[in-house]
Order: C-alpha cells, then structure tokens, then sequence
C-alpha cells in the first residue's frame, strides 16, 4: 500500500497515539517499532558507524558508550513486545524535554534499532504538508539494551 | 561575471537601477519592487570598476560600498533627503570565469556557464568558510529554461525557502516560474558549506537541541527524494565535489575544481 504524505502522517500520529497514549495496547493496533520506510539506509549509513568510527570518538567517550568493532552492522528491530519496552523507555526520556510538545505537535518518525549492546531510538519531525525539506535532520537516542538506561543522544544532518 | 542581488528595499516606486564600467546594463527599472531579483552581467573585463546609477522621483541617488572582493554590499540612499542609505541594498559578486569542475561533466546543465555562475553565486551566499559552523546556510536555486530560445539562467531560491534548521524547496517558486509561460524549471541546486564532523548543537534549531550533532557528507535522503518528487535533476554543491541526483536515483559525483572559488 502506498500512502499519501498525510495518509502517512495520520499513521505516525495514530502510532504514537497508541504509543504515548496506551504503551499497554496489544501489538496488532501499531507497529511498536517503528514506521521509517528505509530504516536500514539511515542503520547503515548514519547510525551504526558512529559506535566505531573516529569522529564520534569523543562525544561516544564523553556518554560513556563503549566503542564496538569497525563493521558492526546493527539490526533493525522487529519484535513488538521489545520495541514496547524500548519505547516506554525512551519516552520518559523524551516527556521530560521541553520542547517534545512540539515536536508532538509537528509529528514525528520513529524506529527502534539493536546496535552492539544497546538500543536506540531513531525520531525525526515530519514536514508541514505540501513542504519539500532539503535539510535533513534525525535524532538517535541511546539506551543500554540491559537496564534501558539513557546514554546519551546524537543528531545528524544531511 | 557580475551578479547583483537586490538584497533589501526600503523605498517607493520607479527607482531606476543601472551599472556601467567592467559591464553595462540596467539592474532593475522599477528597484524599489524588485526584493530579491537577480541580474546577471558579463563577462566583465578583469582589474575594472563597476559604477552604480539610481535614479529616482527625487532625484540621483548616492550609495556607499562595503566588503572585499569578491563580494560587495551597496547601499543607496535615495535622494529624499534623509541620508539613510538603506532604501536599496544590493549583494554583487564578481565571479571569475575559471571552471567549476576539473574537468567537463558532460552534463549540459552542469556545464552551462551561466549556471556554474549561480552555483559560484550560491556557494558565497552559503559563507562556507565561516568558523562558526552553524552561521553558515544552505542556499538553493532554480535552474531555468527560456522557451524561446533554449538558453539557461538562474534564479535564487525566494526567501521562503530557509528557516531555523535548514532548507526547505520553495515549491509555490517553482509553480510561479513555470507559470510564467515563457520559461519552465529544468533542475534544481542546493549547497552544502558544512563540512562532515561532529559539534556541539548550538540549539539554533528549536526541536533538534537534546543532542550533539553530526554532518553527513553527501546527499541525503530528503535531497534524493527532491529529484524524484520534482522529477529534476538535482546538484548538489559541497567543498570538495558536486553531486547530480536524477530523478530515479542514481546519482554521480564531480569534483571541484580547487583553484575556482
């Protein structure tokens, strides 16, 4: 099925409703891990090479992330009762932001990605209707997979 | 090649605008009007001046010069008698002939003059070497077509098209060139005067400010998915290369030629 730009933003406001709204609902209602199209272009290209590469040596230093082998690929993650869990997670992490009612209010884009010994958890805004952005900015935050404590976050732009 | 940009008025109408010197010509016969209007002049003789001309309802005006070359800011006063020299402001450019590119893409936009005129115009309006990463922006243009005679020229993104985080298409832009009946939009370029590395978020964009923030080399997503939702080529300018994204896809990589800034 292929969805209109605001088929599509209807779909992330009714995930995040079920996500925000009822972290309890059953699995069927929503995918709890996400809605990216591509989330294994942003895995590959963005998000898995800052746990080993040089340039993000200090900021991965700075949160305490440990430094994973070059090459380590990640996963996207699929299963909905862990990506709950994830989300619930983050989301405290996220209420506790300023500016998240906006960011709610503007919709977002979510996914849930396994990264060596942590989870992480893509968002990005999506564009007001009828806008074309040429900027493109997305957010990581990073939890460790085995307390789903908060690390530490990074945004990328392109 | 000489490019002035009406940057800002600040005056009534028929303010007639003109140069003369290294090129001659006139910038715009109604000025006050023409916020953000683009005139292209040229090629100029090299080592010359460039002298300006307003005439306006109160007479002729006065104008001073700021910046080095080769950029210049001209501001005009327009003879009403105030002195403010803020009634026109203009953005000129003196772009050297040289070659974009180290060689010929192949590529007949690409390779157009008048467009490597522009992008060497959009690249200086990005201030690409700025230390302060995040003061420099992204800066785009039209590439346009005349129906008539199948010559290309260039037209600076409006100001709709810039906010907090970034760039955004001006598409309503695009829907008036088109409709203007003897030209249409035949591609699309954007900059890209950030380089690749990690920094501190300075918070300039209002729901991105949790994290630090990493630049990305290359096109984008969102710059691949403007070719294919506009159905246009799309040039993307970095330091070092640019990049054309068609609109299925695929996209090929050019180097800058290092000596042509």
């Amino acid at each position: 099925m292929t969805l209109t730009r605001s088929g599509r933003h209807l779909l992330v406001v009714a995930a995040l409703a079920a996500i925000v709204g009822n972290l309890g609902a059953s699995p069927e209602q929503s995918n709890k891990c996400g809605n990216l199209e591509d989330p294994h272009q942003l895995l590959r290209d963005w998000y898995a090479p800052t746990f080993y590469d040089a340039q993000s040596a200090a900021w991965r230093a700075e949160n305490g992330i440990q430094t994973l082998d070059p090459g380590t690929p990640g996963e996207v993650v699929t299963d909905q009762a862990t990506c709950r869990r994830v989300m619930r997670a983050a989301m405290r992490v996220f209420r506790s932001w300023p500016d998240w009612r906006e960011i709610q209010r503007l919709g977002y884009e979510f996914q849930v990605y396994r990264i060596g010994p942590y989870y992480a958890v893509h968002y990005s805004t999506l564009p007001p209707e009828g806008v074309l952005p040429l900027t493109y900015i997305t957010n990581l935050q990073i939890f460790t997979a085995d307390t789903l404590e908060y690390v530490g976050g990074m945004s990328y732009q392109g | 090649m000489v490019t002035i940009i009406i940057t800002r008025t600040n005056c009534a109408a028929d303010n007639v605008l003109s140069v003369s010197g290294v090129v001659t010509g006139t910038v715009s016969g109604d000025a006050c009007d023409s916020e953000g209007s683009i005139a292209t002049f040229g090629p100029a003789v090299a080592g010359g001046t460039i002298n300006f001309d307003l005439r306006s309802q109160y007479g002729t005006g006065r104008y001073r010069v700021e910046g080095v070359h080769p950029s210049y800011t001209v501001r005009f006063d327009d003879a009403f008698g105030d002195g403010d020299f803020d009634d026109i402001v203009l953005w000129v450019r003196c772009t050297s002939d040289c070659d974009l590119l180290d060689r010929p893409s192949r590529d007949t936009i690409l390779d157009n003059p008048v467009v490597q005129s522009g992008l060497k115009d959009i690249w200086e309006l990005s201030d690409p070497e700025n230390p302060t990463m995040f003061s420099r922006q992204e800066r785009g243009m039209w590439i346009v077509q005349n129906l008539q005679d199948g010559s290309l020229t260039w037209v600076l993104f409006d100001n709709t098209s810039n906010y907090a985080c970034g760039l955004n298409v001006p598409m309503d832009q695009m829907t008036r060139l088109n409709e203007s009946g003897t030209q249409r939009v035949v591609g699309l370029a954007h900059t890209h005067p950030h380089e690749p590395g990690t920094y501190r978020n300075p918070g300039h964009c209002t729901v991105y400010q949790h994290n630090e923030i990493t630049i990305q080399d290359g096109p984008s997503g969102a710059d691949i998915r403007a070719a294919s939702t506009l159905g246009q080529p799309h040039y993307i300018l970095d330091h070092q290369h640019i990049y054309r994204v068609r609109p299925d896809g695929r996209m090929q990589q050019f180097n800058r030629n290092p000596n042509c800034r």
